[in-house]
C-alpha cells in the first residue's frame, strides 16, 4: 500500500486513483474497486473485474502497471473500511497531468503516477492555500517514452 | 491400506485406474458426451470433467485452447455441472469429478454449489488453486455431501505432503513435474520417488498426472502409481478431429479418437 502506510493512524484524508482507461462507463477500464466485485484471483480474496459466472473480464489501461483486473487486498481492504477514498481517472487526464509535470518541473513522472498527479489537481482546486497535498509519484517515465511518443506524436 | 471403495462405493478399483481429463463444452456439449462416452468405453475408470476459466493458472497452452473454445460456446462451471445428468442418461456410469478454479464457485456460493453438485450425481470435486490450508469449509461440506474432495501434491510440497496425503479423499493427484499441464517428452525419474514418499501416507489411490502424452509414459507410471490422469494429450486429440467435426462427420472423429485412445493406453 506504498505511502499510506504511515499515514493510516493519522488525521491526513488518504485517497487512492485507479485507472478509468477509456471511461468507467465503457468496457475498457481497470477501476476495480469502483466497478468490480469481490472475489478470488491469484490467490488473493479482493475486488476483481469479472462477468456473473466468476470469469475475469479483460482490463485495460494505458498504463501497463495498472492494466491489472485485481487490485492488491490491502487496498480493497482499506476501501472497504473507507479508510481511503479511491477515485478513477482517465487515460487522458492522466496524460494530460504527465505533459503539465513534464513541462512545469522537468520531472517526467510514469503513467501510473500520473493517475495519481491528475486527481491531485482536481482535488486542489477546493482546497485552501493552507492545506498541503503530498504526491506519492512512484516511478519515472522514462520507461513509458515509446507510449508517449506514440500519443503525442501528432503535436510535433 | 488403500479404501476399497469410494466414490459412493462407485470406484471399486484401487489400482491401475485411467483417469482422463476432457473440457465440459469442448467443442460442444454434444461432444463432450460422445467423447466421455467413448473413454468409459476404453476403460476410464473415473472422468474429470474441466470448467473452463478465463485465468486457469495451472493450465498449459493446450488445455487453455480447449477452454477458450468452450467459453466462447457459452460454458459455465453451473452448465458443466447441470450435463452430468445428460451423460448419466447416455449410458456413463463412471464417477465423474468436476475440475474447476475456485473463483466460479465463489460467486456461486459454498453451500449452493454442493447442493448443485449433489443435484445432479457428481461424484467427485477438484478445486486446483483452492491451497490444503484454506479448505477446511469446502472439505467438511463435501464430506457432508459423500463427494469426494480430490488434493493435489506437488514434487515441492515437502512437508505438507503428509499433511495432504493422509487427508486425501476419492483419489490423490500427484502433479509430475512443476510448472503447468501439457504434453512433455519425458517423466523425469524423479516422479518415482516422489510417488513412493506420497504412498506411505495416502489412504487411497495415487495417480499422477501432468506431462503424461505417450503409451510408454502410461505404462512407466503405471509400475509405481495406482493410476494415470491424462489431460493435454487427449484434449490434443480431440483437436486433431475438428476439422472432422466442423465437416460435420463425427462418424470418422469419434473412430479416430477412438483408435487414437486405445493406442495410448494399451
Amino acid at each position: 500500500m506504498g505511502m499510506f502506510y504511515p499515514f493510516l493512524e493519522d488525521n491526513s484524508e488518504l485517497i487512492g486513483v485507479e485507472a478509468a482507461g477509456k471511461g468507467i462507463d465503457t468496457p475498457e477500464h481497470a477501476a476495480t474497486l469502483s466497478k468490480g466485485t469481490p472475489g478470488v484471483i491469484h490467490g488473493s480474496m479482493t475486488y476483481l473485474m469479472q462477468d456473473e459466472n466468476g470469469q475475469i473480464t479483460e482490463p485495460y489501461s494505458i498504463s501497463a502497471g495498472l492494466d491489472y483486473p485485481g487490485i492488491g487486498p490491502e487496498h480493497a481492504h482499506l476501501y472497504q473500511t473507507k479508510k481511503v477514498r479511491y477515485e478513477a481517472i482517465t487515460d487522458k487526464e492522466a496524460l494530460n497531468a504527465l505533459k503539465l509535470l513534464t513541462q512545469t518541473e522537468g520531472i517526467i513522472p510514469a503513467i501510473e503516477s500520473a493517475h495519481a498527479l491528475a486527481q491531485a489537481f482536481k482535488e486542489a482546486e477546493k482546497m485552501s492555500n493552507e492545506e498541503t497535498i503530498l504526491i506519492n509519484l512512484s516511478g519515472r517515465g522514462d520507461k513509458d517514452m515509446a507510449t508517449l511518443m506514440d500519443h503525442f506524436k501528432e503535436e510535433v | 491400506m488403500l479404501t476399497k471403495t469410494s466414490f459412493q462405493g462407485k470406484l471399486t478399483k484401487t489400482e491401475n485406474l485411467f483417469i482422463p481429463f476432457i473440457v465440459a463444452g469442448d467443442p460442444t456439449p454434444d461432444y463432450t458426451v460422445e467423447f466421455a462416452l467413448r473413454l468409459q468405453a476404453e476403460g476410464a475408470d473415473i472422468l474429470e470433467l474441466g470448467v473452463p476459466y478465463s485465468d486457469p493458472l495451472a493450465d498449459g497452452p493446450t488445455i487453455q485452447r480447449a477452454a477458450k473454445r468452450a467459453l466462447n460456446a457459452g460454458m459455465s462451471l453451473r452448465k458443466a455441472i447441470q450435463l452430468v445428468p445428460e451423460l448419466r442418461k447416455q449410458g456413463l456410469e463412471i464417477p465423474v469429478v468436476i475440475f474447476t478454479y475456485y473463483n466460479p464457485v465463489l460467486q456461486i456460493g459454498h453451500e449452493d454449489f454442493f447442493d448443485l453438485l449433489e443435484d445432479n450425481g457428481v461424484e467427485g470435486v477438484l478445486i486446483p488453486d483452492l491451497p490444503f490450508e484454506e479448505s477446511e469449509e469446502i472439505r467438511s461440506l463435501a464430506e457432508k455431501k459423500a463427494i469426494e474432495f480430490i488434493s493435489l501434491v506437488a514434487p515441492n510440497s515437502d512437508q505438507r505432503i503428509k499433511q495432504i496425503a493422509e487427508n486425501a479423499k476419492g483419489f490423490l493427484y500427484c502433479v509430475s513435474s512443476l510448472g503447468v499441464t501439457g504434453e512433455r517428452k519425458d517423466i523425469s525419474s524423479d516422479v518415482q520417488t516422489f510417488i513412493e514418499k506420497v504412498k506411505e501416507h495416502s489412504k487411497v489411490p495415487v495417480a499422477v498426472g501432468f506431462g503424461i502424452s505417450t503409451n510408454d509414459h502410461v505404462n512407466l507410471v503405471r509400475n509405481y502409481a495406482d493410476g494415470v490422469i491424462i489431460g493435454s494429450k487427449i484434449i490434443r486429440l480431440i483437436e486433431d478431429e475438428l476439422e472432422n467435426i466442423e465437416n460435420e462427420d463425427p462418424h470418422t472423429a469419434l473412430e479416430n479418437f477412438t483408435q487414437s485412445i486405445r493406442e495410448l493406453i494399451q
